[in-house]
Formats: structure tokens, sequence, C-alpha cells
């Protein structure tokens, strides 16, 4: 008995030694962090470096101010939008290669995964050129087709479905990629089921792909509806927020907050809030599961 | 044994990994650590080395082995730098003083700077625009340095001096001044039929009526063919917003009033910006105001898409560098002052960029004893001001000496035609301005968008413009000191 749980206390001791890199360094970049900016959102530290306890302040100041509220709308609209088109569309184009040819299936793969590997910095300053109503890609068929205008970043609905658009692509490589796997791994019987039974590819793609995809589903919305919370860079390059706060996003205020204006407390608060929408909308998975999977 | 064998194992393997993440981790930290601890090692050698530095120091009662930095988002010449700090560092040369320059671009100066404040890593000296450094100022951590400039005031040119100065103390030695107006490409103008606005006098600033400024761009609008335009006009960001604000005064309207923001009440800058308006939608400007960043312009410029430019005396000599080394194409690019009217009477205005270096509260004595000691001897020292000056100096003696002017055509008509009443303090020095630059052209936006009307989208800038000065001025370490 004594050597037993020896040798479970000794067994348990090895794999926190192996968990200790991980939860070191974790707590150092992860949950310090986290916990530093909690606290320094209760204070102000814009003034002689001196660290002044402001209370709920910062938070009052988001849910007060016109732009705030813009950035938190913004944010929830393209997180409603993005995410459940990148869902749909990654299902969609899935379903319909996954069962074909080999090859054919690495290249979409392949393909719409160049997107997701190439940098965002790179991306948006693509974008940018063939945005640009002077002589961009987007101009020249302007020009062909005799368009009205070809400033797309100039309007605030057509900036927004292009800060959309740009996020679906960025991230539409990586859900494909994760759905044919997991459709590529569904039992052959089921399939061939369906097609006994009569079923046409929509029926498949309705009765079998999709509920055997959920916890792909699952995982593909944790991971996109983070990263499109998050999303930054590609505002900063494409419309610095803009036009007129249009597609100005939390994490870009927090940015201009926290870099630009030298508000780390209303920065952090924002950082906080950020942090409570993304527990929220990721544990409203929660809604998708069945009670057993849950137990 | 072999179960303690592989406890071991276990063990020193988890602290491998631990070393290794920890060692990858950290990234500049660690290079500043490693800097720091190789300078601290550096002094300590030094200092060992020599026997006589400690009582030299000690009788002189200044500090040894002091490197300070210098950050700047200009394109200065660290050789030029170096070497006129080597001077300075010759006369303490048993102190052992040395200078670390870092150069980067102007769009990454709030983040490094923020990024300083955080972690307590503030630069000696800055090297940038007056109006850049004043809301640090407010924040409280940019030095005084009234006893230095104090004692130059009589050289300076007395606009300079004060400019540089919040609350009478002064918090930057002032180094040049650089007038921000625009640049043309006059062969367009000829082109155009219009050689009679451009001067015969290549170095000449030149200078037009608000009539004759309309007349240019309407009729070289109508020269121009395929993608080109006539007169940038931008609004994407806040880079080059000064050109936005100097237009906005084109009808001698005044934008800052009482320290604050008076843009929505003034009758003439509502004015201003339905003339901007006016100029986009007769054809004059290029289609995509709201989108446009003022760093695609110089492209524009270069590449012939647009007639006008703008910028100040670097950029203009920049461009002629250019042309000269064959990175662009050659044309005649000349400098001219934005037309202004002011009560119907017609003039001109350039905005004036005052550069010079602040120093910032490091709470490191040292090093702030060594960055004021060589402040104090940059200021005198007329070769090296001479030599570090990227434009006007802000020494009258410099600025109208003749081989100065040699060297630089343009100044003589600068100092001819851009006095105190044709330059345009553009920041009023009002407390927060740089916080203001984020709200103007989302309201610049919302007007050339069609959203917002003139007034509207002016009053609503001058609310939210307010709100953050007001903000400013109850909390200034220096207003409230």
């Amino acid at each position: 008995m004594n050597n037993h749980k020896k040798r479970r206390i000794t067994e348990s001791l090895q794999a926190y030694a192996f968990l200790a890199p991980f939860i070191i360094l974790g707590c150092m970049f992860m949950v310090y962090p986290i916990g530093k900016q909690f606290i320094q959102s209760f204070y102000n530290t814009k003034w002689g470096g001196k660290v002044v306890f402001v209370g709920l302040a910062n938070y009052a100041e988001i849910f007060t101010n016109e732009i705030y509220i813009k950035a938190i709308l913004n944010t929830l609209l393209f997180v409603i939008i993005a995410v459940p088109c990148i869902i749909i569309l990654g299902l969609l184009i899935a379903g319909s290669i996954f069962d074909k040819n080999k090859h054919y299936v690495s290249t979409v793969r392949i393909l719409l995964y160049i997107p997701t590997i190439v940098s965002m910095v790179v991306m948006s300053t693509i974008w940018r050129f063939m945005l640009n109503s002077q002589s961009g890609l987007v101009a020249y068929f302007a020009q062909i087709f005799h368009w009205k205008s070809a400033d797309l970043l100039s309007s605030s609905t057509s900036a927004k479905i292009i800060i959309i658009i740009v996020l679906i692509i960025v991230n539409l490589g990586q859900c494909v990629l994760l759905y044919i796997a997991q459709m590529i791994g569904i039992d052959h019987n089921l399939i061939d089921a369906c097609e006994v039974d009569g079923g046409n590819r929509w029926d498949l793609f309705r009765y079998i792909l999709i509920p055997l995809s959920k916890p792909t589903t699952i995982l593909v919305f944790i991971t996109n509806t983070s990263l499109v919370l998050k999303v930054y860079i590609v505002i900063q390059l494409l419309t610095s927020g803009g036009p007129n706060y249009a597609t100005t996003t939390m994490m870009y205020q927090l940015y201009q907050d926290a870099f630009v204006n030298f508000d780390t407390g209303v920065a952090s608060a924002m950082g906080v809030l950020l942090f409570a929408m993304t527990l929220v909308l990721i544990s409203a998975r929660f809604l998708f599961t069945s009670k057993e999977e849950r137990q | 044994m072999k179960k303690q064998g592989r406890n071991v194992l276990a063990i020193i393997l988890a602290a491998v990994m631990t070393t290794g993440l920890a060692a990858c981790g950290g990234g500049n930290t660690n290079s500043t650590t490693a800097a720091s601890t190789e300078s601290k090692a550096a002094a300590a050698e030094t200092s060992a080395q020599s026997g006589t530095t400690a009582a030299a120091s000690a009788a002189s009662n200044l500090p040894s082995n002091v490197k300070i930095t210098l950050w700047t988002d200009q394109s200065i010449s660290t050789d030029a730098w170096q070497a006129e700090f080597s001077r300075f560092a010759e006369q303490y040369k048993s102190q052992n003083y040395s200078l670390d320059i870092q150069a980067f671009a102007g769009s990454d100066r709030s983040t490094k700077m923020a990024a300083a404040i955080s972690s307590n890593s503030l630069p000696d000296m800055g090297l940038y625009a007056w109006f850049t450094d004043t809301d640090w100022c407010h924040q409280g951590y940019v030095l005084d340095v009234s006893d230095i400039t104090g004692k130059v005031k009589d050289q300076m040119y007395p606009s300079v001096y004060q400019e540089t100065q919040l609350n009478g103390k002064s918090y930057m030695v002032p180094l040049w001044s650089n007038y921000w107006g625009m640049m043309y490409n006059a062969d367009m103008l000829k082109s155009a039929g219009l050689e009679k606005y451009v001067p015969s006098d290549p170095n000449e600033v030149t200078v037009w009526t608000m009539d004759q400024f309309n007349e240019i761009l309407k009729t070289v609008s109508a020269s121009m063919s395929g993608n080109q335009y006539c007169l940038p006009l931008f609004a994407a960001d806040n880079q080059a917003d000064t050109t936005n604000l100097l237009f906005l005064t084109m009808n001698g309207g005044q934008l800052w009033k009482d320290g604050l923001s008076d843009a929505g009440t003034d009758s003439k800058v509502v004015s201003a910006l339905d003339t901007m308006g006016g100029w986009v939608k007769s054809g004059y400007t290029n289609k995509d105001v709201v989108s446009k960043s003022n760093n695609d312009v110089p492209s524009d410029f270069t590449n012939k898409l647009a007639c006008f430019s703008y910028g100040y005396y670097s950029n203009y000599k920049d461009y002629l560098k250019q042309m000269n080394s064959g990175s662009i194409g050659k044309f005649d690019i000349r400098i001219a002052a934005f037309p202004k009217t002011d009560n119907g009477k017609d003039t001109y205005q350039m905005a004036n960029y005052v550069y010079g270096i602040s120093a910032f509260d490091t709470k490191d004595t040292d090093r702030e004893t060594v960055t004021k000691l060589f402040l104090n001897w940059l200021v005198n020292d007329k070769k090296a001001m001479t030599d570090l000056s990227m434009a006007i100096s802000s020494i009258q003696s410099i600025a109208t000496d003749k081989d100065v002017i040699a060297a630089n055509p343009v100044f003589e008509s600068y100092a001819k035609k851009i006095d105190q009443d044709h330059l345009n303090q553009f920041h009023g020095n009002v407390a927060g301005y740089v916080s203001t630059r984020a709200m103007l052209f989302p309201q610049l936006q919302a007007y050339f968008g069609g959203s917002a009307t003139a007034q509207a989208a002016l009053t609503t800038y001058m609310d939210q413009a307010n709100k953050s000065i007001q903000n400013y001025i109850k909390n200034s370490v220096i207003l409230n000191k």
C-alpha cells in the first residue's frame, strides 16, 4: 500500500515537473499580465507617473463615451457576421470536396490556407493597394464597368463589409482544414447508408456531415470568435478605424488609448471588457452541447 | 535505483525545459538588460583601468562613465551627431561620456514613448517637433530647461523661444524651425499656361492670392488626364493634419481661442471646410479624400499624378537629392505658402515646426546631469548648431549666416517672406493638442463622406477636443504645480 501511494506521488511529481515550465511561464506571461491589467483598470497612471485609484471611472468613461460604445458595437457586429460566415462557408466547402480526389482536396486546402499563413501586415497592405481608388485593382474594374465610385473605404457600410470580407478570407483556410480532417474521419458506412437510403448530397451534408462535425464547429467557433474579437492590424492599416469610427473596434481603441493617448487605465478597462466578452461568447457554446455531452 | 534514476532524469529534463523557455522569452527586455549590464561592465572596467578617473571625477563633482540616449523621429545624420557629441565629450575626457542614438519613423513615436513611459525606460533626450512634445510636458515627463535656454534667449528668434515655453518655463532646447508649406510641380503650371504664377527664381517661396490659387486649381485640373489630380486632400488618419489645419484657417478663421478649440463656432473655419468640399466637388482634388493618407501623397507627387504635395524644407531637399541621384524623375519643384484671406485682405501662411531636444525625467541624476551639460554646450556651440541644423536654425546669427544661406538659397526667401505674421501656430500651444489630433480626421471623414455638414463635423470635433483639453488643464503637472 505504501509502495502504491509512493508510486502515485512520484508519478504526480513527474507530471508536475513536466508541467512546471508551462505553469511558471504561463503565470508570468499570461496570468500576471491579466491580473495586473484588471487591477490597473481601476487606476489612472497618466499624470506624472503617479498611480491614482479612480474606482470605476475608467469603466464609466467607456460606457458613456460615444466612441467607445461605437467600438463595442462594431466589435460585436464583426463577430456576429464574420464568425457564422466562416463556419458556414467552411462547412460548405469542406462538405463539397472532402470525398473527392486527394490531390484536388490538397490543392484547395493549400489555396485556402495561404491567406491564413501570410502575415496580416502583408495581407492588409495588399488589400490597401487593391482598394486604392486612384490606381488600385478596384479602380481599374470601376473604370471598365463604369461604376460611380471606386472608393470602397470612404463609406461606413462598404468599409465594414471590406473588413468582414478580409476577416473571412484570413480565417477560412484554417476552418476548411479542420472540417476536411473531421469529415475524412467519418465512417464510410454512414455515407454509404445515406446513399443506399436514397439520400442526395444535401441530405448527406445535413443529416451526417453537420451533426458529426459538431466538435469541430465548436472549436472553430471558439478560435474564430477569439480572433475576430482581437482584430487590430487590418483595421490599423486599412481604415485607421474610420471612416468616422465606423470600423473602430475594441482592440483598436485599446491600442489608441494605451500607446497614443497614454491612458493605460482606460486601455486596461477596455482589455478587461474584451476578456469578459470573450468568455461570455465562448461560454455560449454550452447552449449547443447536449446535457449528456456536458456530463 | 531505476525509479530514482527516472525521477532524477525527469527533474533534470523539466529544469532544462524551463531554463530553455525562460532564456527564449523576454525579447527586448533581455536585450535592454544585456545592454545595461554591458554598459555597467564597461563602465566598471574603464573605472578600474584609469586610476586617476575616480580622483578627477571626485574633484570635478561630475558623474563618470555615463551613456545618455537620444531618440528621434527625424532623418538625422547619426555620424554628425556622434561627431559633435565627441567634441563635447572631449572636454570631459576623464569622465567618459557616450551617446546612444535611436532613430525611427514618426508613426512609431507615440508607441515607443508610451512603452518607455510604462516601463520607466524613457530616453534621456528626445529630438522631436515641439507640438508632439507638449502632451508629455503636461504629463510631467519632461524636464524644465529654462536654465539652459534662458542664457541664449537673446540669440534666438523670439517666436521660437516663446513657442517652446509652457506656463513661463522652457521644456525644449529649440534647434531649428522647419516651415510646413506646399510644394508644387512648376512644369505642370507652365504646361497649363500659368507661367505667370511661377517665380523666375527657383529658390523663391511662391506666394499666391486666394483667387490666383483657385485659378491654378481650375486650370491645372482641366489640363490633367487619367488618374491625375491637382491638389491632394486627405483625411484617412492624423498624418500631416497640419495641412488640414492650415486649409481650415485659409478664410481668416481661428482654430484656438483662450486655450480651447473654437473650430465649431468660428464661421470662417466652417466656410473654409466648405471651400475644401467645393474643391472636391469641382474635381480639383483626388476623389478618395476619406481614405487617402498623406503617406500616399509623396508617391503621387513624384510620379506626376498630383501637382501639389505638402512638407517642409527637409522634404524639399530630399526630393532634390532623389532627383539628382536618379531615384525619381526630374521636374521643377518649388515651395509655396498656403494662400489665405484675412478680413478680405490677401495674405499667406506657413506652419512653424520647431524642432529641438527635450530632456526627459529618467530619475537618474547622473544621466540628467550629463544631458543638461550636453544641451548647455550644444546650444552655445556655433559649429554644432550649424552642422546639426536641418532647416532654419533657432539662433538668428546662424540662420542669417552667409555660408548657411549660400548652401540653402531658399532661406533667403524664407527670411524675406515668412515672418511672425505669416507663421501659423497651428497647435495653439493648447494643453493636450496631440490628443485632439485623433478627433479631427474622423470628423473630416464624416464631412467628406457626406454624413455630416461642415458645421456639425467641426462642432463635434470642437466638443471632443475641448473635453480632452479640459482634462489636460485639470490634471496637467505643469499647470497645477
